[in-house]
């Protein structure tokens, strides 16, 4: 590839980073509001309100992603009275349903994460919060939950990346985002292996970047105390 | 007697040899791999037991039986199609591609031997068809959604005629394209005749119209020449042998006759003089 292709490929791949990121930004909060959603109907003590939970968190867990993508979005089209419904305005955007496939999908994992980290918290320090006189929710908010976002923060920062990198199926319903684009222009010039491999950076650049971000939080929500040289590094 | 038998003895066997030679000879030349997607008729398809079909596995089967090659059709996803014909996994790749200048600056072409008209397609409820110019077509699309599948001649065209002035989505296959304009979330779509040709023939595609007119290759010259067999660079020889195999079957009329039955109609592209000769 000449310089000239290859600075006609790096702006184009540019502008579609605009795209992934919007993708990630849109997918990963309205992901955690689903998560908070789910782990709280999983801890309900009715089981009318767990069941359908747990139910959620296992089926979006055990399928595909691409498959749900396609299930939201070629699936759910074929049916004329959806398409009559108002649901059809936030159905007919490719975006959207790119949007709604992945947050469900981030939302389920995300849940899980939340549960390991409330799992992780000592018993004992709740049932003391609780003889000193906290209320529930004073425990949940003072005591359970920083303990918690502790615990759960390197994994969440995991989905995080993956959620990212997962945005690369949202091609399959034309969104063009980066690897969109890259096949774009692969089909135009048949620089394949280049191509790919400047795909490849920008993702490792911006994950990098993700990483690191998580790493100066968890830094920063960790207490003096526990600081070690390690946890440091970064 | 005993001369002359020892004469036709003395014959059948140099003739045993020269033909055993010419056969090791043969043998010798390793088979052809030929790559394909497989997923593209008419022009490449795969059956439903496995067997790969369509124009393009036709015209190339007819091109190694004149050679006296032996070929090997393998088929695989497209994306991977090129790196491996770069790395020599393949000998050539047949799957519709179109010979563009970009395209050959880094491999090589057969010459062309099949192109396409393309068509728009819409629903029968828009009230798009019955246009008698493309711009009086191209004014009534403005400002429309329109799908293409992505590194086709059609999204060349759509990206040289309606850039900026629609809202154009790009697919992986024909079959994402066909669902989309049957939901209805892109208004018109753009492909070779021949998809929409099988598409309005089917139960579910009837609400499908092709759109007049037709847009061809005289009129809109950057589409290019049509589609080619791809190499890699150093292949002159075997590009040589299959230009000038194409050359006899176009000439005999065989690439008319494999079109009319793949596509129904001809696709076929006349033989490039600078190849074939006047």
């Amino acid at each position: 590839m000449d310089l000239e292709s290859a600075l006609h490929v790096f702006t184009e791949l540019a502008s579609a980073l605009w795209m992934t990121l919007a993708l990630a930004a849109a997918t990963l909060p309205l992901g955690f509001v689903m998560a908070g959603l789910a782990t709280w109907a999983r801890r309900s003590r009715h089981a009318l309100v767990r069941r359908p939970a747990d139910f959620y968190v296992l089926a979006f867990r055990s399928t595909p992603l691409l498959v749900q993508i396609f299930i939201l979005y070629y699936g759910l089209s074929q049916f004329s009275w959806l398409r009559d419904s108002y649901a059809w305005f936030v159905l007919r955007d490719p975006f959207a349903c790119a949007v709604i496939a992945m947050s469900l999908c981030t939302g389920a994992y995300t849940a899980e994460v939340m549960r390991g980290g409330l799992a992780a918290v000592p018993s004992g320090v709740v049932e003391a919060a609780r003889a000193l006189g906290f209320s529930p929710m004073k425990t949940f908010f003072l005591v359970t939950a920083p303990i918690a976002v502790r615990r759960a923060l390197p994994t969440y920062g995991n989905e995080a990346v993956v959620t990212l990198k997962a945005t690369s199926l949202a091609c399959t319903i034309t969104v063009m985002e980066l690897t969109g684009v890259a096949k774009d222009l692969m089909g135009q010039s048949f620089a394949v292996i280049e191509i790919f491999c400047m795909v490849a950076s920008i993702y490792l650049a911006i994950n990098m970047i993700l990483m690191i971000g998580f790493k100066r939080f968890e830094l920063f929500l960790t207490p003096q105390y526990e600081r070690t040289e390690r946890k440091m590094s970064l | 007697m005993k001369i002359i038998g020892m004469g036709r003895l003395l014959a059948t066997i140099s003739v045993g040899l020269i033909l055993g030679g010419s056969a090791v000879a043969q043998e010798k030349l390793p088979e052809l791999r030929i790559g394909t997607d497989g997923g593209y008729l008419p022009w490449t398809g795969t059956t439903p037991t496995g067997d790969l079909i369509g124009f393009e596995i036709d015209l190339a089967k007819l091109v190694c039986e004149r050679m006296q090659r032996t070929c090997r059709f393998t088929s695989q996803p497209w994306e991977g199609l090129i790196p491996a014909l770069e790395q020599g996994k393949y000998d050539i790749l047949v799957n519709g591609i179109s010979i563009t200048p970009e395209r050959e600056k880094r491999l090589a072409f057969t010459q062309s031997y099949a192109n396409l008209p393309i068509n728009f397609a819409a629903k029968r409820t828009a009230g798009l068809n019955g246009k008698t110019s493309w711009p009086e077509l191209k004014e009534a699309l403005s400002g429309k959604i329109l799908g293409v599948q992505s590194g086709t001649q059609s999204q060349k065209f759509m990206d040289n005629e309606l850039k900026g002035k629609v809202t154009l989505r790009l697919y992986d296959n024909q079959d994402s394209l066909n669902l989309d304009l049957l939901s209805g979330r892109i208004d018109a779509a753009l492909a070779g005749r021949s998809p929409w040709i099988a598409l309005t023939r089917s139960s579910q595609g009837q609400p499908i119209e092709i759109l007049s007119p037709n847009l061809d290759f005289q009129q809109f010259n950057y589409l290019g020449v049509g589609a080619g067999g791809l190499m890699r660079k150093d292949q002159g020889d075997l590009k040589a042998k299959w230009d000038r195999q194409l050359c006899a079957l176009k000439a005999e009329g065989e690439v008319k006759r494999i079109s009319e039955k793949w596509f129904g109609f001809d696709v076929s592209t006349p033989a490039d003089p600078k190849i074939c000769g006047a």
